[in-house]
């Protein structure tokens, strides 16, 4: 497999903040490759400067060995982005849509090739309807054809099925493996844990600007080791002084009302924690244990929720 | 070819859009019906001046004319009913030369050519009446030999002077409203972020709005000419082809400034202040509804200048006036000018991205 995209150091500052500081990772042909990271920690900045669209003030994008910077008009037509809040001409309909982007690029759609993007999108029957008209995932789903009518290599998409129900986003999922499955590199950005873990090869997981890890999903998951997830709620707050006591090894972390505990012992760990409570007069509720997720890992990596 | 779509693309999306359809069309033809409801003349009685005259033929003319309804022969001086010819008081004017034996009368006639109606009327009736009197009474093939001039008179019919005032206005509110409105919100819902990922050129996008308004700007004026024709009685003197260079001219120096508008405004909502506050002003100086003799001298040298001034007066002199293009050249350029300001300035300031999405959002 060959690298297609390399970024090295890339960064971007708004006055006295950090937006993106110093990112370097490489991406391989024919990958789906995942941002990960809550609302504001930098994913958009960082996707925007690999498509051109915003300056960086260091470092450097390659897409395909073609640098991006300081001349973005090189890759325009190596790359396809769908961008996360996607509005069309209210007035135009799907077709119309497609046939004007594509002339963007200086092409002719041909019947089958509309056909195509169509049905790939499901959008057969709504050729003729006005985009006003399209559900959040039918629009979704255009900006995606939208953005293949170029014939990109590396596809962007941010956030591809925020807003989505569930079904919705399943259907965006097939479109993306199809790209996938027709040589596509893919880049998208998630705050959907399910989303990642069930489409990316690969997550990035970004905080503050920063890239905090990046592996497989799985692989991220099984660096939390054999621990526990203990989650409950307490009628009050419990002294971190305790809550530093759970365990030696335990790792505690906010999470909204609740708490979180990581426990490589969880029946000490619970045994303790009721213990505590009783002796306090502190009623706990809705204690579970599990086995952690993709959630569990940026819980302990960056100590937030995923989702605000 | 990115031209061509987006061009198309472009009208597509004014002539789909309800309220824009209002603005471009009904619009204009609202201000026609008031204004005709309220300055336009009905169809009164006929008045034909004939020069005081004892000769035979006189006579008879005055004879033929008791027997018609509808018609009154006004008798006078020449210098007098010239003066009321003018003033609009009577339509035609007839002088009956003194005809040597045996040679035909020479009858001249005088009418005013911006009052076509009424005049062409009175002009028929004078024929019809020569005509009578040549066969009925004297039996020769040719007693009078008539000779019409038309006098241009200072004052034209209102609704004819108000027609190319209409065409201009309207071009202006399209052009301004119509591509700046897009623009900025196209801007505002990040369309235009998508466009700019495209190869496709600034210029070409943004040539491509301008155009689109040129092909809105034929379809007012003819839309207000056809309704000028058929419900107002305007006379349309000048060619056509000629009217739509300077329509298209009009619409292109319109549309840059309504580029140039959308970089200055920040957001939509700003368009229509900036864009009104702009129109009305030159709405009225303009000459639009009515010329603004009894303004201030310096208050008249500013309208001079201004950009629908020179739009609305090389439409009235082409289509009211009959003036050929080469009368109205200084227009012409000036309308060039304009857009060529408008255009280096459009282009300094275009933005493809809102403020706010440009710097400050570092939001994923």
């Amino acid at each position: 497999m060959s690298i297609i995209v390399d970024v090295q150091e890339l960064t971007k500052r708004y006055g006295s903040l950090l937006a993106v500081n110093k990112v370097s990772f490489a991406i391989e042909k024919g990958e789906i490759f995942g941002f990960l990271g809550p609302n504001g920690a930098g994913k958009t900045t960082c996707l925007e400067m690999m498509e051109g669209l915003r300056k960086p003030d260091g470092g450097k994008v390659l897409l395909k060995g073609f640098s991006v910077w300081p001349d973005p008009r090189k890759v325009k037509n190596l790359i396809g982005v769908q961008l996360q809040s996607t509005s069309f001409y209210e007035e135009l309909t799907v077709k119309e849509i497609l046939v004007l982007f594509a002339s963007l690029y200086g092409r002719r759609l041909s019947a089958q090739q509309l056909a195509s993007l169509l049905e790939m999108a499901g959008l057969a029957e709504k050729r003729n309807a006005y985009t006003n008209t399209l559900s959040g995932g039918q629009k979704q789903r255009l900006a995606i054809i939208t953005a293949l009518v170029n014939e990109p290599e590396i596809i962007f998409l941010d956030e591809p099925t925020t807003g989505l129900d569930p079904q919705a986003r399943r259907r965006s999922w097939e479109i993306i493996q199809e790209l996938q499955g027709k040589g596509k590199t893919i880049i998208l950005t998630t705050h959907y844990m399910e989303e990642a873990e069930n489409l990316c090869e690969r997550v990035a997981i970004i905080d503050q600007g920063k890239i905090v890890a990046i592996d497989q999903p799985q692989k991220l998951i099984d660096q939390l080791g054999q621990k526990a997830k203990i989650s409950f709620a307490s009628s009050r707050p419990l002294e971190s002084v305790f809550l530093a006591q759970l365990g030696a090894e335990a790792g505690q972390v906010n999470a909204g009302d609740g708490q979180v505990v990581f426990a490589s012992d969880p029946a000490q760990t619970i045994g303790m924690l009721l213990e505590k409570a009783k002796q306090d007069g502190i009623v706990i509720n809705n204690l579970h244990v599990s086995s952690p997720s993709l959630d569990d890992v940026f819980l302990g990596l960056t100590g937030k929720e995923l989702r605000d | 070819m990115a031209f061509w779509t987006l061009l198309l693309a472009n009208t597509r999306l004014q002539l789909r859009n309800r309220s824009s359809l209002f603005w471009h069309f009904a619009f204009p033809l609202v201000f026609m019906v008031l204004f005709g409801l309220i300055f336009g003349r009905g169809a009164g009685m006929l008045n034909i001046g004939m020069v005081a005259d004892n000769s035979v033929s006189a006579q008879h003319f005055q004879a033929a004319f008791n027997e018609i309804e509808g018609i009154k022969l006004i008798q006078g001086a020449e210098d007098t009913l010239l003066e009321e010819l003018k003033a609009g008081q009577i339509h035609v004017l007839v002088a009956f030369g003194t005809g040597e034996a045996g040679q035909p009368v020479d009858v001249e006639l005088f009418y005013d050519q911006n009052e076509l109606l009424a005049t062409g009327t009175a002009r028929s009736v004078v024929r019809g009446v020569l005509d009578g009197i040549t066969k009925a009474v004297f039996e020769v093939p040719e007693l009078f030999r008539l000779k019409e001039t038309a006098i241009s008179t200072e004052e034209l019919n209102f609704m004819s002077f108000l027609l190319p005032g209409v065409i201009g206005m309207s071009v202006m509110f399209s052009a301004l409203f119509g591509t700046a409105y897009p623009l900025v919100t196209e801007r505002e819902k990040g369309i235009l972020r998508r466009v700019k990922l495209t190869p496709v050129k600034t210029t070409v996008f943004l040539g491509a709005k301008a155009v689109g308004m040129t092909v809105i700007a034929f379809m007012q004026a003819a839309i207000i000419i056809v309704t000028g024709i058929s419900f107002f009685d305007v006379q349309i003197l000048g060619s056509l082809p000629a009217a739509a260079l300077v329509v298209l001219l009009g619409a292109l120096m319109m549309a840059s400034l309504g580029l140039l508008i959308a970089g200055v405004a920040k957001r939509v909502e700003s368009v229509d202040s900036i864009a009104n506050a702009i129109a009305m002003p030159m709405m009225f100086l303009a000459g639009t509804f009515f010329e603004i003799d009894g303004a201030p001298d310096w208050l008249q040298s500013v309208a001079r200048v201004l950009p629908l001034t020179h739009l609305n007066s090389a439409l009235r002199e082409v289509l009211i006036r009959g003036q050929e293009l080469v009368a109205v050249i200084p227009e012409l350029l000036n309308m060039v000018a304009w857009s060529f300001v408008f255009i280096v300035a459009a282009a300094y300031l275009f933005r493809w991205e809102s403020p706010k999405t440009q710097g400050s959002n570092h939001k994923a």
